[in-house]
């Protein structure tokens, strides 16, 4: 068990990140084949994976119904509309104007609503939380403040001349040099997190596999 | 009994309520919307959306051009009026349209419920026929996995969103991979997949329309030449649909966004003012 659990996902996930690798910098087309069909058989998984997740999900719900835990009620309501979702998807289809209403109606509009609440949020943290209180926190807070101001349309009218001279120069010279170092560190932590991956060295894995 | 503290003036101006900076955004942001004051939006065009527009330009009659929807409904107004700004432009260049999503299933949703009812008339206009000269395959599971896929072999997928086979669909055609496909927009934030997915494998032009707030990041990989340009959002789709000469979503709510920005920006004054008033005075 423990071999099925810990050495076979590390040699079947060893052996494809190989190929693949391989496949990348070196052209051999029965290699590109393979390596083709596998990452169509990723789609596959990824909808299993959906599958997981959303019984998974129903099963969390379940549970709180059956032992009545916290506000149980709601968790009914959630099994309703996730069951009504799923039915009139694999039913009606993903294009019928049923699945659509219910996701313009339902889904999207608590969506838009969570999301237009970031812009009081914007403003109560901006309010409270970006001031000055070293001299690097003034810093960030000038350049922020500068970078909000020359991008807002209503002053890039008025005076053209702030976002071409010091907006653009900000977010094009200074921030880009920066950005290039982190987006270099993050492609070096991604590699380290795919190799610790591959060895089985990451804590999630070493987990999962001890059961 | 420790007497209590006398609140001075700078107190109250850093420790306003939270609910009077709420009622002020709302109060100042409606006013500005119904005053019935006309967009204003930048008179200069920005860099990014001249780019953008230049390249869409050289577009020829029949390029196979693949839009990715990878938006969801929170940030809707961020990405799609900017992708309808630039479809309608790829629409009046004639090119040949194939809209996937691969990272949000929102996305194609979103396509089908907002976009496509926007950029109807230009396709009515232009004498699109669905089939022929575009096609929605929408919601591709697998992420960056079935990005890959698709780009590799475009007949991937044997039904498009309608259901209609892919035989039956005359665009579809002799489009093998991405070799076959002039231009990638994408409509989201996975800026780096599709830079890795398009101009890293195929070393092909991408072009992103994403947040305004991540335009930050994109213009690394302008400079780099691993992105054509981007377009910046809300305020990005506006502009382009001043280059269109049209007025739309983005347009419509410009002063709004406008309005919202500067409120945030006197708050941050605001707020810090009190703060250096409070320390000056000798207070913490």
């Amino acid at each position: 068990m423990s071999f099925v659990r810990r050495e076979l996902p590390l040699i079947l996930g060893g052996v494809l990140a190989a190929l693949v690798i391989t496949e990348y910098y070196v052209i051999i087309p029965p290699l590109t084949m393979a390596v083709s069909t596998v990452t169509e058989w990723i789609s596959i998984i990824a909808g299993i994976a959906y599958t997981l997740g959303y019984l998974t999900l129903f099963k969390y719900h379940y549970v709180n119904v059956a032992k009545r835990k916290g506000a149980w009620y709601i968790n009914i309501i959630c099994i309703l509309l996730m069951l009504i979702t799923v039915i009139v998807g694999l039913g009606l289809g993903t294009t019928s104007s049923a699945y659509e209403w219910i996701y313009w109606n339902l889904s999207a509009q608590m969506f838009i609503s969570t999301a237009t609440l970031n812009c009081f949020y914007m403003v109560s943290t901006g309010y409270s939380a970006i001031r000055a209180r070293t001299k690097e926190a003034g810093v960030f807070l000038i350049t922020s403040l500068v970078v909000l101001i020359t991008f807002t349309p209503l002053i890039t009218t008025l005076m053209p001349s702030l976002k071409k001279n010091i907006g653009d120069w900000l977010v094009g010279v200074l921030n880009t040099g920066v950005v290039r170092g982190i987006t270099i560190g993050i492609g070096v932590g991604t590699i380290a997190m795919g190799i610790r991956t591959l060895l089985g060295q990451e804590k999630a894995f070493k987990i999962a596999a001890e059961g | 009994m420790k007497p209590r503290e006398k609140t001075t003036f700078w107190d109250k101006v850093g420790s306003i309520d939270n609910k009077y900076l709420y009622a002020g955004t709302i109060a100042v942001t409606m006013l500005v919307i119904f005053s019935g004051i006309p967009p204003i939006i930048a008179a200069e065009t920005s860099w990014n959306i001249q780019k953008t527009y230049d390249y869409i330009n050289t577009l020829q009659e029949g390029d196979v051009v693949i839009y990715s929807a990878d938006n969801n409904a929170a940030y809707f107004l961020a990405h799609i009026p900017g992708s309808i700004a630039v479809l309608r432009h790829a629409i009046q260049k004639r090119a040949k349209i194939i809209m996937i999503g691969c990272f949000l299933i929102d996305g194609s949703i979103m396509t089908k419920l907002i976009i496509l009812p926007q950029i109807q008339s230009v396709l009515t206009e232009y004498g699109y026929e669905y089939g022929k000269d575009w096609v929605m395959f929408g919601f591709i599971t697998g992420g960056e996995a079935a990005l890959s896929s698709f780009y590799g072999n475009l007949q991937m997928m044997k039904t498009d969103v309608f259901g209609n086979n892919i035989e039956d669909l005359p665009v579809m055609k002799d489009l093998h991979d991405l070799n076959d496909v002039r231009l990638v927009i994408q409509g989201g934030v996975f800026v780096r997949q599709q830079i890795r997915q398009v101009w890293a494998a195929w070393d092909k032009p991408l072009i992103n329309v994403g947040l305004a707030g991540a335009a930050a990041w994109y213009p690394v990989y302008v400079q780099a030449g691993q992105l054509v340009s981007f377009v910046h959002g809300w305020p990005g789709g506006a502009e382009y649909e001043k280059l269109l000469g049209y007025t739309g979503m983005a347009t419509m709510g410009v002063n709004g966004l406008s309005v919202l920005w500067m409120v945030t920006a006197v708050a941050i004054i605001i707020g810090n003012i009190g703060w250096i008033g409070k320390k000056l005075e000798g207070g913490s």
